[in-house]
């Protein structure tokens, strides 16, 4: 079991000091996964960011031990960000300003101006299975869906980005 | 171009700076069990004014004595505490 794993069974005894040590370790990845899903909307990301860790608060008592407790975060904040995407259909996403992601390089900087263009299960799917690390079958049940949607959709997102990058290039 | 995406892909997204990020979580958790407290407690305040306001409570307390003191009662106090008593002795038996 690792250190995250140990400090969340921690905090589901109670201990508020453990809890807030998780914050601190995975608001960076949290808020960043949201962005992503928000189209780089810093302030509806972290929003989302919040209320994602309040809830995990609340439910921490229901984390096993048996997964990663990464995991179990990143559904939470996907199941908060389909709830917020699902109101939002009256008032499509199109109309959030896109901000400038924190990019480092031009290319990542186009990456993140692709990964606008694609679906927000396509952009999940991702970011979970590349930039945070996820199996395929970790990624899955975040998600919650079948392997092989997951895997369609990795596949799919891939294909976007290729066409989307290859058409920007000089 | 293939190579180049998926590098481009792993690299871990960028890391961002708390800026009290952190500390405003603590304390919205910390404002939730405050509130969560006052309202159990002031819930359990409130019945027990009304249980105390409406029960007759001189009647119960007469009651509860006269239960208290029926042979039936008293003989299985008795028991009770014998058995209480005497486990301890029986184990070491």
């Amino acid at each position: 079991m690792g250190q995250d794993e140990t400090l969340a069974l921690a905090a589901a005894g109670g201990d508020a000091a453990a809890f807030a040590l998780l914050v601190r370790r995975h608001q960076s990845d949290v808020r960043g996964l949201l962005r992503r899903l928000t189209r780089g909307d810093a302030a509806l990301a972290d929003d989302l960011a919040q209320d994602t860790f309040l809830e995990a608060q609340r439910k921490i008592g229901q984390f096993t031990g048996r997964g990663r407790f990464s995991s179990w975060l990143y559904a939470i904040a996907w199941s908060r960000f389909r709830m917020e995407w699902r109101k939002r259909r009256l008032e499509p996403l199109d109309d959030v300003e896109v901000a400038a992601p924190d990019a480092g390089s031009a290319a990542r900087l186009d990456l993140e101006k692709a990964m606008v263009k694609l679906a927000p299960a396509e952009r999940a799917a991702l970011t979970l299975c590349f930039a945070l690390g996820q199996s395929h079958e970790e990624a899955a049940l975040t998600m919650q869906v079948p392997l092989g949607t997951l895997k369609s959709n990795v596949a799919r997102g891939r294909e976007r980005l290729k066409t989307l990058l290859a058409g920007w290039e000089p | 171009m293939n190579q180049d995406l998926d590098t481009l892909l792993n690299t871990p997204l960028a890391a961002l700076a708390d800026d009290g990020f952190s500390s405003r979580v603590t304390a919205r958790i910390a404002r939730r069990a405050r509130i969560e407290n006052a309202l159990t407690w002031g819930t359990f305040g409130l019945c027990a004014l009304v249980l105390l306001a409406f029960l007759p409570i001189p009647t119960l307390i007469t009651s509860l004595v006269q239960l208290a003191t029926t042979p039936a009662v008293v003989v299985s106090a008795g028991i009770l505490a014998l058995v209480w008593a005497w486990e301890p002795r029986m184990f070491r038996l």
